[in-house]
């Protein structure tokens, strides 16, 4: 009988058998302070690191233990009695550095750090007492909390500010007008050359009744922290919003009409010729009209802006965001937002051979204010972009992307089918062949094989990394013996999934199993023949290795098409491999 | 003569016609290209407590310009090299994905604004000292006795405000002395507003992880904020920008993903 073992060795950018270390934190401690390199890095608190970053220096502590299980860096509430700030999810050790005073209980259950409704001036915020009486005393204003207030939108809406109307008054010969509030309008009486003031609270200064030299006027004008279009009056004062169809009503004229008592509320009234009442949630400001634009205001200078962006030949409203489409990587979607991502629309896998490609980096792209911003998820393809869309009245949908994470870490370790699956946890996909990853053989129970559904990539250059780890868990052994019977014919005792034959001359590595590998390879990361995002090939071998029944060395070793000698002895697998890499580019 | 006559009347007319247009283009000129209109008073002639605010507000300015661009600090302990400029980083952490279940950092300065204002007082103490010694010297000038009593000074971040005060009191003799105390520098600037919405970002992703400023601006739409990560995801320079004053807070945060490889088993 002759024996025969067959090895198909994948290779991708290096090749570590031995020695394969995981840089893991397993040796880490809390250190209370990291160590501050030369360069200047380093020196944060609080970290869980390996003992010898740790500062221990000027008493600076380190415990055997993560950060949250010691008393020095649990996180906890700091509060700063004099100011009356609390701050929540601080350590002690950083709190301390602050003055502040630390404690364990969470900012709820501290009673300095109840908040509550501190109204300052027009405007109301929450605060702590102690907070609001130091901003009360900055303001010059008597302190005015309210505890049982403890949601900011209610306290904002509390504090309702003062109504405005119109403040009539006479100056010289004239009698004329200001858009004030009441409190305003009384100083106005304080000085020398007013006479007659009087405030008419909701009344605009162009009233007809209020006989002031201040009239409708066909200007319009943008605010500063507001962003509607506004009628201005003859005198320079903010009027309503401006809206075409009322130009000339004199009711329009002669009384404040609120914002959802204007023209088209619930829209963002973008490039509207007529109505003013922009809306920076929906998607418009106020801005001054370009002859550039389309469309021009029917009155005055100023219109409702579209913050909306135009990017590639594609509109976006103001707010949506949505996933880039660089090289190299694919589109996901994930409608239900349960992790069942659609590739392409199309897919519910990624074609690995031409996506997920080494050096290309997910992409999410923002459009806001008029602005698109793009940002890189994380190199290595550590985080992917993915986006859904929600639907609206207009029915073009709102597009919404996320740089989610990619948990492919422990795809390898799956062995049962379910769990790679479970989106829950993990980001990963099945394969359903006879090839488990790692070293195993074929012959076993092993039904499959679990890997990531998007392959990360690798930071190889800063040695930082594990690639060279990862791709060897591609690397697979298909042993095959062959007996002769008597009348000179051949048959396959074992390995025909991989081996072409068994006559001789007939030998060779089947195309499909190589191809099966091949993927399998390339679903791990940056592993195997991928091209890069910029189209360089990378690196597959598959090494067949002819050994003698004696188990002593091979004498021919194929590796894509060539042939390498050997030298004659006993083969060295290691040593070969090694002066293998030395004639590559990767050697 | 009369042709002379009519000649003199028409070059004055094309005299004046040519001054008039010599002031219009020098009056346009001076418009576009003069930086403002400035009336110069001798210092000595506004009251002591202005001639403090014009000797301390630029600087004042200045470094609250750099604090905000630094994360809140002068010198950041441990910062990221951002173009050039060393910004704090307010979270970090070296604990990569795998040890918890979320990507969170560890606040790195508590009590934000408290830190903002020890910085921009330490920073400001040369300056303080030095526009009062000007002022001693300056008002020797005028009057006979000038006696200056220089106290300690703090610096508070309110809104919309840096308030600069000293305790200091100036008593200026000529015919009879005049005393003035509370000597305060007001700067309008929103870095109490830009640090407090820093404090909440820090705060936000040291409990759930990274977060998005596009729910940041929504909430406050006057805001600016960009988040670029210079170097790949790990870290994210957090720029906060109110788009009507221009007043900028930048600071870093860390999220760390590493290692790349499989844990052990």
């Amino acid at each position: 009988m002759i024996k025969f073992a067959f090895l198909g060795i994948f290779l991708a950018l290096a090749f570590i058998l031995i020695n394969t270390n995981f840089v893991y934190a397993e040796n880490n401690v809390c250190c209370e302070k990291l160590k501050t390199n030369a360069d200047g890095s380093g020196g944060q608190w609080c970290q869980n690191a390996p003992i010898n970053a740790c500062d221990i220096s000027k008493g600076l502590r380190s415990a055997p233990t993560s950060c949250e299980s010691t008393s020095f860096c649990k996180a906890g509430t700091c509060y700063d009695s004099q100011e009356g700030i609390c701050e929540s999810g601080v350590s002690q050790t950083v709190c301390q550095n602050s003055e502040g005073v630390w404690n364990v209980k969470p900012s709820s259950e501290i009673p300095q750090c109840q908040l509550g409704c501190c109204y300052l001036g027009g405007g109301a915020n929450l605060a702590t007492q102690v907070r609001c009486k130091e901003l009360s005393a900055l303001y010059g204003v008597n302190t005015n909390f309210n505890l049982g207030i403890t949601s900011e939108i209610e306290c904002i809406a509390s504090a309702g500010g003062e109504e405005k109307g119109a403040c009539v008054y006479e100056t010289g010969a004239e009698r004329t007008c200001k858009m004030t509030t009441k409190s305003e309008c009384n100083d106005l009486k304080g000085e020398d050359s007013n006479s007659g003031v009087e405030f008419y609270e909701g009344y605009l200064c162009s009233d007809e009744d209020l006989h002031t030299n201040c009239g409708p006027s066909k200007q319009t004008t943008c605010v500063v922290g507001q962003n509607e279009v506004y009628f201005l009056d003859t005198c320079g004062n903010l009027a309503n919003i401006y809206d075409a169809t009322q130009a000339t009503d004199k009711i329009y004229w002669s009384k404040i009409v609120q914002k959802e008592d204007s023209c088209n509320p619930d829209s963002p009234n973008a490039n509207s010729a007529s109505c003013g009442n922009c809306d920076f949630a929906l998607g418009s400001t106020c801005k001054a009209y370009e002859k550039s634009g389309a469309v021009k205001p029917t009155i005055g200078e100023n219109l409702c802006k579209d913050l909306g962006c135009t990017f590639k030949g594609k509109t976006y409203k103001h707010g949506e965001s949505w996933c880039g489409l660089p090289e190299g990587v694919p589109l996901i979607t994930d409608q239900e937002n349960d992790g069942n991502y659609v590739f392409n629309g199309k897919t519910s896998l990624p074609d690995n051979s031409k996506e997920n490609l080494p050096g290309s980096v997910y992409e999410k792209l923002t459009c806001y204010n008029g602005e698109v911003t793009i940002d890189n998820c994380y190199d290595g393809r550590q985080k992917i972009c993915v986006q859904d869309e929600i639907p609206t009245p207009d029915k073009k949908g709102f597009k919404n992307a996320v740089c989610a994470l990619n948990i492919w870490q422990d795809c390898a370790l799956q062995t049962e089918e379910y769990n790679c699956l479970d989106r829950n946890l993990r980001s990963c996909k099945w394969l359903p062949n006879n090839y488990a990853l790692a070293s195993q053989s074929t012959q076993g129970t092993t039904r499959g094989a679990c890997v990531p559904l998007n392959p990360p990539g690798f930071d190889f250059w800063s040695g930082e990394g594990n690639g060279d780890a990862v791709c060897s868990y591609g690397t697979i052994s298909c042993p095959y013996e062959i007996s002769k019977s008597l009348l000179g014919g051949y048959s396959f005792a074992s390995g025909s999934e991989c081996i072409v034959g068994p006559g001789e001359g007939q030998r060779n590595i089947k195309p499909e199993w190589v191809a099966e590998m091949q993927n399998r390879c390339m679903s791990l990361g940056d592993c195997g023949p991928k091209m890069s995002y910029i189209g360089t090939p990378g690196a597959i071998q598959i090494v067949a290795e002819k050994l003698l029944s004696d188990g002593k060395s091979g004498d021919y070793i194929k590796s894509d098409g060539k042939t390498i000698q050997t030298p004659k002895g006993t083969f060295n697998f290691e040593n070969f491999m090694k002066q293998y890499l030395k004639s590559t580019p990767f050697g | 003569m009369k042709g002379a006559k009519k000649f003199n009347k028409k070059g004055q007319v094309t005299i004046f016609v040519i001054l008039a247009l010599v002031i219009i283009v020098l009056g346009t000129l001076i418009y576009f290209f003069y930086p403002g209109i400035k009336i110069t008073t001798s210092p000595l002639e506004e009251t002591p407590q202005a001639y403090f605010q014009n000797c301390i507000e630029g600087n004042l300015r200045e470094n609250a310009e750099l604090i905000g661009f630094q994360g809140g600090s002068i010198e950041p302990d441990s910062s990221f090299n951002y173009g050039g400029t060393p910004v704090a980083y307010l979270c970090y952490t070296t604990q990569p994905y795998g040890d918890s279940p979320t990507l969170k950092c560890v606040p790195q300065q508590a009590l934000l604004v408290n830190h903002i204002e020890e910085e921009m007082k330490e920073v400001m103490k040369n300056k303080v000292h030095s526009c009062f010694d000007e002022m001693k010297v300056d008002y020797t000038k005028k009057y006979t006795g000038v006696n200056l009593e220089e106290k300690d000074f703090n610096i508070k971040l309110a809104h919309n405000k840096i308030i600069l005060h000293s305790d200091s009191i100036l008593t200026l003799t000529k015919d009879s002395p005049e005393r003035y105390e509370n000597f305060d520098v007001v700067l309008n600037n929103n870095l109490f507003e830009l640090a407090s919405l820093a404090r909440t970002i820090v705060a936000w992703e040291a409990a759930y992880g990274s977060a998005d400023p596009v729910y940041f601006m929504n909430y406050y739409p006057n805001l600016d904020i960009k988040n670029p990560s210079p170097d790949g995801g790990k870290t994210r320079i957090w720029i906060i920008k109110d788009m009507v004053t221009g007043d900028t807070f930048q600071f870093a945060s860390s999220e760390i993903i590493w290692p790349l490889g499989i844990p052990s088993p």
